[in-house]
């Protein structure tokens, strides 16, 4: 019974929700910005397959932290009043969804209108939303004061934000570095995806480093289920965690700067270090995270 | 059993905190090392204080045995994913450690930490009442064990007509969370700021479990 995988699982979930969330919110204001909503012009269907891997990546991460993993299929048996049954089965299905979104177009095997199509996506969204705060309430339990609280949900709901719009910016640059995809004539302004998410995440990060910093206290705990937990170290990893929310921030915004008379067929070293800056902002963000996880769990 | 189910009563006063409760169930369940069925709590407080020429201490300890409170509301059964925590009639609370999943949602849950992991074994513990000795006529082995006469059990209802309700008495959490079928005659000292003060030895098995 261990508390790593547990890391691993809550993080990679949020984070492939989160990308989930973007690329539903980016289809609905880009079109009523007057871009376009068309999931194949925004090549939605590209990214599914990253989203879905996360979510299997995280749903194997969860085993290790069972002590028996062979009853792990008895995980759902209570869900009339056990909100872990829930997570699971919840889980299950946004992961259901997402395959199912890239069966859709990958495999054009259901024959269905557009606004079907488009429902179905808003609708695996909405699952994914109603996950990540059915995580949040596992942890709202009355003998667990330090996580009995707002705070909980709150901050599950950012790390997913930020996670999942830094993970698609990742996406995109393995894509087009190392996957050989191919931009659509790019449009100027917000209507432009990766200069819309790295935009849209930087207001993220402070609303995290605020939450970050209000639970520097000692965390309460219940007497008789209470132990000790070093003060000391919490100060030196959360110290950590805002430095690297600092330099996710500046990589973000070296990436908005490099913008600045930018020219998409100049290419090279202009596309090489704005690859960079987007990938350096996702690990400085994803490592930001697992120390926040990590301390969440500490407490 | 009939009527309101099985309940512990502690006497709290007459406590030696000898920890023969907590030997005899390790004992008689076979339990690995780090998993404490039956917790003795020490609690401590109070000061020295001079007062003219003369030192005066208000220091004050008590002990509390606490096992599973087989409670009323178990909130362990509720967050069980697995279904593998069930109620009994007779007011017992057991856990099928073939349904569970090791997961430990129920030691994040309960308050009194109960629930306690098995690593070799792979699942939840935790203390079952005895069930086999009371199918034979026997206390449980924690009842049987103690030198004091500290501990009885019986039937909540006349453990309750005899002892009267539960109070708040420290380190237990707010009575209300789960309802415990547990009765408490109050050591003379409680009442005066203390605390636990052999927390490494009842620490939850889940963090000890993750040092390592």
């Amino acid at each position: 019974m261990k508390e790593r995988p547990l890391i691993a699982f809550t993080i990679l979930a949020q984070m492939a929700v989160g990308a989930l969330l973007a690329l539903a919110v980016m289809i609905y204001f880009g079109k009523n910005l007057g871009g376009s909503s068309n999931f194949y012009y925004l090549n939605v269907n590209r990214y599914l397959p990253f989203i879905g891997s996360a979510m299997l990546l995280a749903l194997f991460a969860s085993l290790f932290h069972l002590g028996t993993p062979r009853n792990a299929y008895r995980a759902i048996a209570n869900f009339r009043s056990s909100w872990l049954s829930r997570e699971i089965l919840l889980s299950g299905l946004f992961t259901a969804g997402v395959f199912g979104l890239i069966i859709r177009f990958y495999g054009h095997i259901i024959i269905i209108p557009a606004f079907l199509e488009r429902i179905a996506f808003y609708f695996t969204a909405l699952l994914g939303l109603g996950l990540v705060f059915i995580m949040a309430r596992i942890y709202m339990i009355t003998t667990q004061p330090a996580w009995n609280n707002l705070w909980t949900p709150v901050s599950f709901l950012l790390t997913s934000l930020l996670l999942g719009w830094l993970f698609l910016g990742a996406v995109d640059v393995i894509g087009h570095l190392i996957l050989g995809w191919q931009s659509n004539p790019i449009d100027q302004g917000l209507n432009t995806p990766m200069q819309w998410l790295v935009y849209t995440s930087t207001f993220f990060l402070i609303p995290t480093a605020i939450i970050t910093i209000l639970n520097l206290k000692s965390p309460v705990q219940l007497p008789m289920t209470a132990f000790p937990s070093s003060q000391t170290r919490r100060y030196w990893l959360t110290g950590l965690r805002l430095a690297l929310l600092a330099f996710c921030g500046i990589f973000l915004a070296l990436f908005l700067v490099s913008l600045n008379g930018f020219d998409i067929q100049a290419g090279g070293l202009y596309l090489l270090a704005r690859s960079i800056y987007v990938l350096a902002a996702f690990a400085c963000g994803l490592f930001s995270e697992i120390i926040g996880r990590y301390l969440f769990y500490e407490r | 059993m009939t009527g309101a189910g099985y309940a512990f009563y502690f006497n709290s006063a007459a406590c030696s905190g000898c920890k023969a409760c907590q030997v005899a169930c390790k004992d008689k369940n076979r339990l690995p090392l780090g998993v404490l069925w039956r917790r003795v709590y020490e609690i401590s407080g109070g000061e020295w204080k001079q007062v003219g020429q003369a030192w005066v201490t208000s220091a004050f300890a008590y002990n509390l045995s606490i096992a599973c409170n087989h409670c009323r509301d178990p909130i362990c059964k509720k967050v069980c994913p697995a279904g593998a925590i069930s109620k009994r009639a007779d007011g017992i609370v057991l856990l099928d450690s073939k349904k569970c999943l090791g997961c430990g949602y129920c030691a994040w849950a309960c308050p009194y930490g109960a629930p306690q992991y098995d690593e070799a074994a792979g699942h939840m513990t935790k203390c079952d009442f005895c069930v086999d000795r009371l199918d034979s006529g026997l206390p449980p082995t924690c009842v049987a064990a103690c030198p004091m006469r500290a501990l009885e059990f019986g039937n909540r209802e006349e453990l309750e007509a005899r002892y009267g309700r539960l109070e708040e008495i420290y380190p237990l959490p707010d009575l209300e969370i789960t309802e415990p079928s547990l009765f408490v005659n109050k050591h003379p000292k409680v009442g005066g700021k203390g605390y636990v003060a052999n927390r490494e030895e009842v620490a939850p098995v889940r963090k000890k479990m993750s040092n390592r």
